[in-house]
């Protein structure tokens, strides 16, 4: 073991023993520090982070930090070698690229906090709010609650707020009597189908259906479900093109993201309307979850670097860290964010799984992408309001777009910029770098000024003032003039969700050991092959295979034991093709139990899904333990204390 | 607060409760004995408190505080404020315990109508009451008393309900409470409240968003059933009727008090102030000044929509055959008001002739009992068309030119309204709905003939609306009677809307002659009618057959004074009460009531609300108290002891023990013939 050499700016951590490390501060990372240290087995916790700041993806940043971060690091200085532990270099990968970071005019205040991880708000009714309530962590948080929630009709260049339930429909001056009736109709509806009564319910056969079909026959006018759809479903991708759509939203998802909109809707009488957003910015959240994980114990170090894995030398098992100050600290597990990349032999050195190794794609080339954008602005989009959420559906602003943009612009009274300015995120999910700002450019173009032209010759095609005529259109002089923008793109690290008896997460060590056209493969187990004695056809449950552009949908996962610990995985996709992996049992649970990398930002708008992928980790970490485990009521808050919109 | 299930309660909620009530009832000893000895000290008082903490609905002690307040305020050195102050501070905790306590509510009331207390604390008291349910009646209620006192404008609060309605238009209090507010704006025209039909218009664009989000949620449906009302019902009533009509000839009756003809008004809503000075009848032979007019049904003195009289002419010409002109108006004087206070919207003028006839001729003995058989009537050799047998229609002289101008904005909201429910209703099946488009087709079908002043109803949705009750009968079984009562309405509507269309109900019997409006019988057997309407066009009518309908109630019958025969067998009557209309029916020869359903209940319910024997009436017959028969059929006898039939068919009833027949005969000496 060699001695840490002692570093002026890095004093030396003690003890050098933990059960857990984890490396980066994002905000699954700073919730599993949290569970884990409110476990009631309690653990030892070292939590690090290369930056000066708390969040990694999911900070709230000043512009003067926001450039450097978004830009790519330098490369991680060679390890020192040891004589006890082989050391594998870590190395940094950024999942963001920027494509235009102009510095801040000089004219504007440089206090402002940016979202790294761009517009994202709770609703009332998320589990997310429950975790906080639970986890107790919403003592260090305050919310703001968004005002408005619009959509953008791009035909006429105006806003159309969205009816949260059947009272804001009756409001509404914007819709006709018959479209209020149907779409009161279909809140009905589908309170009815929520309250279980079995006669009520919507059929198992039409909850399979693309909802975007279930919503036409049942009779809505388009403009109400492109409203349903992407305004209140928040669906990304273009849901009326059934052949050429990566991600058709079915019924009864929608039906499920439409409850959750309904119920966030008047649950804290404080807050109208169904989304929060938290004061001085998303970066709170995962400050405050590493705040709980420090109360309970957990040793916090910022400004960290790791420069390398242990390895033990015999078996090749993860032993712990190097940091940048040459400290060695060694640890039980280990969690990444993910834009560390785990070390090709480290995870996989078990003998069983050597052969696959080699083939191991480290390349990175994600598939799946999300281009944001941060604005600033000195008036508010909507004068009325401050606080506000845009989606831009599919279509409104040209013909191809293939995806939805969302914008949320929060003011001063969020404190994330002096009062009088106003931020505004926006995001898409897109294919590639290209897509993305062309799209969001577009979406810039349709809400903002450009501050020089004047008037928005640049495109007449999309300019709204050409046919204004209601009181919503956006004129050309209510358009906010754009005083600073930033673009840049993020790279999506999926978590693979196999929902089954259990939950399994495919490890970077799988290996893609065949696939071919048969149709027969796909359910039941294929036949020609014998060596295959299918032990479970599971349900998948797949977002996106990521890497393979070709994969539909898939069909079914078969698991079959092959022997010897070892068994394969195969996924028969739409079409007829079917993929195998093979793995052993004992990689598999060393690899998922040892080392894990936290998903990454998401395009989506709320945190369910990163706030369940981070609990499912957490059960497969610590299989017998239970996720924030309910407090004993002495510092219970009412409901209503946790969001103060005031 | 509202849609929550009861649920069984739990044995430590019952050894609670248990508890409770024992405490409750030594708090309640001890308060009344303080309370029978008129004790109002301290002690008292706070006993009182605490029971009412825990039971605010304790009238009694409500009532004991407000002996106290009183007591406490006699004494020389009171502080009304503080001892007021207390008052409402118990009111407060009561109703915290039930906001919707009665008594406490009440006592709130008592309190602020002394003066002491400030306003401003009960608005703001109100609104945590309103949020914590904004649908509770008793807060709206008070909240109306308090702007009162405050003096708060209505324009003002009719702002609040909007603002609760758009939180949530399901709010049956919001919507009554926006009613009154309205009604009294516009009743004394405040600005921005006129015309009527701006706010009406922009009232049911408001109504149509609730309605057309959820037409499930029956608050706005009410609200718009309010407006719809609103919008058709006229202020003034008119004088939509009378006897004789207008241009027709008639002739006085031969009765033992010499030559009679009986005058029928017949309004368009109750009226009172109905008296000679009012009513001016000008005729060279009859004396006049001195007529009484009486309401009818007799007891309705506050008002009605029929009232009668009685012109005597002085002595028998029977050589006179000269038409002597009669004329009768009303309107001159303001006396002649709607029970709302609104006088007549016209002058009314009818004019018509007396002609006197041969005795011989006017009264035939009836030489044997009618049968009301169809074979019996016979539609041939009738030329009722040509002869002014049925009065025409319409015939009142009245000047319709404003009316018609005033009327151009209903018509146009009906049929918007139509429009729109059209609209809903083929997007969805609503019974609501449907029941709405009825009372707007078939107030649109009866306006038309309000503004347009045509001889005839144009009933060109009647037919439609029929459809529509008739519907709402198979899908509504729970309301089945109504949708009944509406259809029968609407079909009375249409077959006396035009002369043409009531002549084919109208019928010869035998070989009576056909010169004489005596030999027209109107028959409206077999329309399957639960109820009477129209009267107005039938006050002629003589003899009229309502066999085999679905009838449970006379009511309205007493305005046709002139029925002479009627055939009522195969209804569903079902007491003697509900014959009581006949009493009226001063010329009744001939009456069927056979099979129908009387007697069959032993006890009769409707006679809680006519007269019985324990009322006065019974003392006005001293000498029948004795006779056992009259006891046992005491109702029949209200009713027969009045008229002079000759005829009378009641087979067919429960009621037919032997003993019956003979008291009916007791009853009626005149009785020729009973079955």
């Amino acid at each position: 073991m060699s001695n840490p050499p002692s570093h002026p700016e890095h004093p030396p951590i003690d003890p050098t023993n933990f059960d857990l490390i984890l490396i980066g501060t994002s905000l699954p990372s700073s919730i599993l520090a949290a569970a884990a240290a409110s476990a009631s087995v309690s653990k030892t916790i070292l939590h690090l982070d290369p930056n000066p700041f708390y969040g990694s993806l999911f900070s709230t940043l000043s512009p003067s930090h926001l450039s450097p971060y978004l830009s790519p690091p330098p490369p991680p200085s060679p390890p020192s070698p040891s004589t006890d532990y082989s050391a594998v270099p870590l190395f940094h990968r950024s999942l963001t690229t920027p494509i235009s970071l102009p510095p801040l005019p000089p004219h504007l205040p440089h206090n402002l906090a940016l979202d790294v991880s761009g517009p994202r708000v709770l609703f009332c009714a998320d589990s997310a709010i429950d975790l906080l309530l639970r986890s107790q962590v919403s003592h260090y948080l305050e919310f703001k609650a968004v005002d408005q929630n619009l959509i953008y009709d791009g035909e006429r260049g105006s806003f159309i707020a969205v009816p949260d339930s059947k009272f804001a429909v009756f409001k509404d001056k914007g819709f006709s009597l018959t479209e209020k009736n149907k779409l009161g109709g279909f809140f009905k509806l589908v309170n009815a189908h929520l309250s279980g009564d079995a006669n009520l319910c919507i059929s198992d056969d039409d909850l399979e259906t693309p909802f975007f079909e279930f919503l036409t026959n049942f009779g809505l006018p388009k403009r109400i479900i492109g409203i349903i759809l992407y305004a209140i479903a928040l669906a990304d991708y273009d849901q009326d093109n059934t052949e050429d759509c990566n991600n058709l939203l079915k019924t009864r998802d929608g039906i499920d993201r439409l409850a959750l909109y309904h119920s966030s809707v008047g649950r804290f009488p404080n807050a109208h309307g169904a989304m929060l957003y938290p004061m001085y910015g998303q970066g709170e959240l995962p400050q405050a979850f590493c705040r709980r994980a420090a109360v309970k114990g957990s040793i916090y170090v910022l400004r960290m670097p790791v420069a390398a894995l242990l390895t033990d030398k015999d078996t090749g098992h993860y032993r712990g860290v190097r940091l940048a100050s040459g400290q060695d600290i060694f640890s039980q597990k280990l969690i990444m964010d993910p834009d560390l990349v785990v070390p090709r032999d480290l995870a996989l050195s078990t003998p069983a799984n050597s052969e696959t190794t080699s083939n191991h794609s480290c390349s990175r080339d994600f598939e799946k992408k999300v281009a944001r954008a941060i604005c600033i602005t000195k008036t508010s989009l909507k004068s009325d309001s401050s606080n506000l959420l845009i989606v831009l559906p599919p279509r409104s602003l040209y013909s191809e777009q293939a995806t939805s943009v969302q914008a949320l612009q929060m003011s001063g009274n969020t404190a994330i910029c002096p009062v009088g300015m106003f931020v505004v995120h926006l995001s898409t999910l897109c294919n590639d770098a290209n897509q993305g700002e062309r799209l969001l450019t577009a979406a810039i173009d349709a809400l903002f000024r450009q501050p020089n032209s004047g008037s928005a010759n640049d495109d007449p095609g999309e300019s709204p003032s050409k046919n204004s005529d209601g009181p919503n259109v956006v004129q050309e002089e209510q358009r906010p003039v754009l005083e600073w923008r930033a673009l840049y793109i993020q790279d999506i690290t999926e978590t693979r969700r196999v929902s089954a008896n259990e939950s399994l997460c495919f490890p970077y060590s799988s290996k893609l050991i065949r696939s071919w056209s048969h149709p027969e493969t796909i359910t039941p187990a294929p036949k020609q092959h014998h060596r295959f004695e299918p032990m479970k056809t599971l349900e998948v449950q797949v977002r996106g295979l990521g890497g393979w552009d070709w994969v539909e949908s898939p069909a079914a996962l078969v698991i079959s034991g092959l022997g010897g610990g070892h068994f394969r995985v195969g996924v028969g996709l739409r079409g007829g093709e079917c993929l195998f992996w093979e793995w052993s049992w004992a990689g598999l649970v060393e690899s998922v139990h040892t080392i894990c990398t936290t998903p990454s930002p998401d395009g989506n708008l709320g945190y369910n899904d990163l706030f369940d992928a981070t609990e499912r980790m957490f059960r497969q970490m610590y299989p017998g333990e239970v996720f924030f485990p309910e407090q004993a009521a002495p510092e219970d808050n009412e409901d209503g204390e946790a969001v103060d919109p005031e | 607060m509202h849609g929550r299930p009861r649920k069984p309660s739990k044995p430590e909620d019952e050894v609670a409760s248990a508890a409770k009530a024992s405490k409750l009832r030594s708090l309640q000893s001890q308060f009344l004995h303080f309370h029978h000895n008129h004790i109002y000290e301290k002690e008292s008082i706070e006993v009182s408190a605490k029971l009412l903490e825990m039971n605010p609905e304790y009238y009694t002690a409500w009532n004991f505080r407000k002996l106290a307040v009183d007591h406490l305020l006699a004494q020389p050195l009171a502080d009304p404020p503080s001892i007021l102050n207390e008052e409402l501070r118990v009111a407060e905790s009561a109703l915290r315990q039930n906001f919707k306590s009665y008594g406490a509510w009440h006592h709130r009331k008592w309190v602020l109508s002394k003066g002491h207390s400030p306003v401003d604390l009960e608005l703001r008291l109100l609104d945590k009451f309103q949020k914590a349910d904004p649908r509770n009646f008793h807060a709206w209620n008070y909240r109306r008393y308090v702007a009162a006192l405050k003096n708060i404008a209505e324009e003002d609060e009719l702002k609040y309900t909007t603002n609760m309605i758009e939180k949530n238009f399901s709010n049956y209090s919001a919507w009554h409470s926006r009613s009154i507010l309205l009604s009294n704006l516009l009743k004394r025209k405040a600005k921005g409240f006129y015309p009527k039909e701006k706010i009406l218009a922009d009232e049911f664009e408001l109504v149509h968003q609730a309605i057309f989000t959820d037409p499930d949620d029956q608050s706005g449906w009410f609200y718009h059933l309010w407006l719809l009302e609103q919008t058709v019902k006229e202020e003034s009533p008119w004088l939509s009727s009378s006897w004789p009509a207008s241009g027709s000839t008639v002739s006085p009756m031969h009765t033992a008090d010499g030559n009679t003809l009986l005058l029928v008004l017949y309004f368009s809503q109750p009226v009172r102030g109905v008296n000679s000075s009012s009513v001016i009848v000008t005729t060279e032979l009859a004396e006049s000044k001195a007529l009484t007019w009486r309401p009818l049904p007799l007891n309705n003195s506050d008002g009605a929509r029929s009232w009668v009289a009685l012109l005597k002419f002085p002595s028998l010409q029977s050589d006179d055959s000269t038409a002597h002109p009669v004329e009768v108006n009303l309107g001159y004087s303001a006396e002649i008001v709607s029970l709302g206070g609104s006088p007549l919207s016209n002058d009314f003028q009818t004019k018509f002739v007396v002609r006197f006839q041969q005795p011989d001729i006017q009264h035939v003995e009836e030489q044997e009992p009618i049968m009301w058989e169809d074979s019996n009537f016979k539609k041939d050799e009738m030329n009722f068309e040509e002869s002014d047998l049925i009065p025409s229609f319409n015939q009142l002289q009245i000047n319709k030119d404003q009316e018609g101008v005033a009327s151009k904005w209903k018509v146009d909201i009906l049929n918007d309204e139509v429009l729109l429910f059209r609209e809903l209703l083929s997007a969805m099946d609503c019974k609501i709905g449907k029941l709405t488009l009825a009372k707007l087709l078939m107030a649109l079908d009866t306006m038309f003939f309000e503004s347009s002043g045509s001889k005839s109803y144009k009933m060109v949705y009647v037919e439609e609306v029929l459809g529509l009750y008739s519907e709402l009968m198979k899908m509504d079984p729970p309301h089945f009677h109504y949708y009944k009562e509406q259809h029968s309405l609407a079909l009375l509507e249409q077959i006396t809307s035009s002369k043409d269309r009531l002549l084919r109900y109208c019928w010869c019997y035998k070989n009576s002659g056909t010169n004489d409006r005596s030999a027209v019988w109107v028959r409206l057997n077999n329309q399957s009618l639960s109820q009477i309407g129209c009267i107005e066009r039938l006050l002629w009518v003589q003899n009229l057959d309502l066999s085999h309908n679905e009838l449970g109630s006379l009511e309205g019958l007493e305005a046709l004074q002139l029925i002479e025969r009627i055939n009522l067998s195969n209804n569903k009557l079902k007491g003697f009460t509900s014959l009581a209309p006949l009493r009226h029916l001063k010329l009744l020869k001939v009456l069927n009531i056979s099979n129908n359903k009387i007697g069959q209940h032993t006890i009769d319910t409707t006679r809680y609300l006519c007269p019985s024997p324990l009322s006065n009436d019974w003392k006005s017959h001293p000498s029948s108290v004795h006779d056992p028969q009259l006891l046992k059929y005491f109702d029949a006898f209200l009713i027969f002891r009045d008229l002079t039939l000759t005829q009378l068919n009641i087979s067919g009833n429960p009621v037919r023990e032997p003993d019956f027949a003979c008291f009916i005969r007791k009853v009626i000496p005149t009785l020729k013939w009973l079955e």
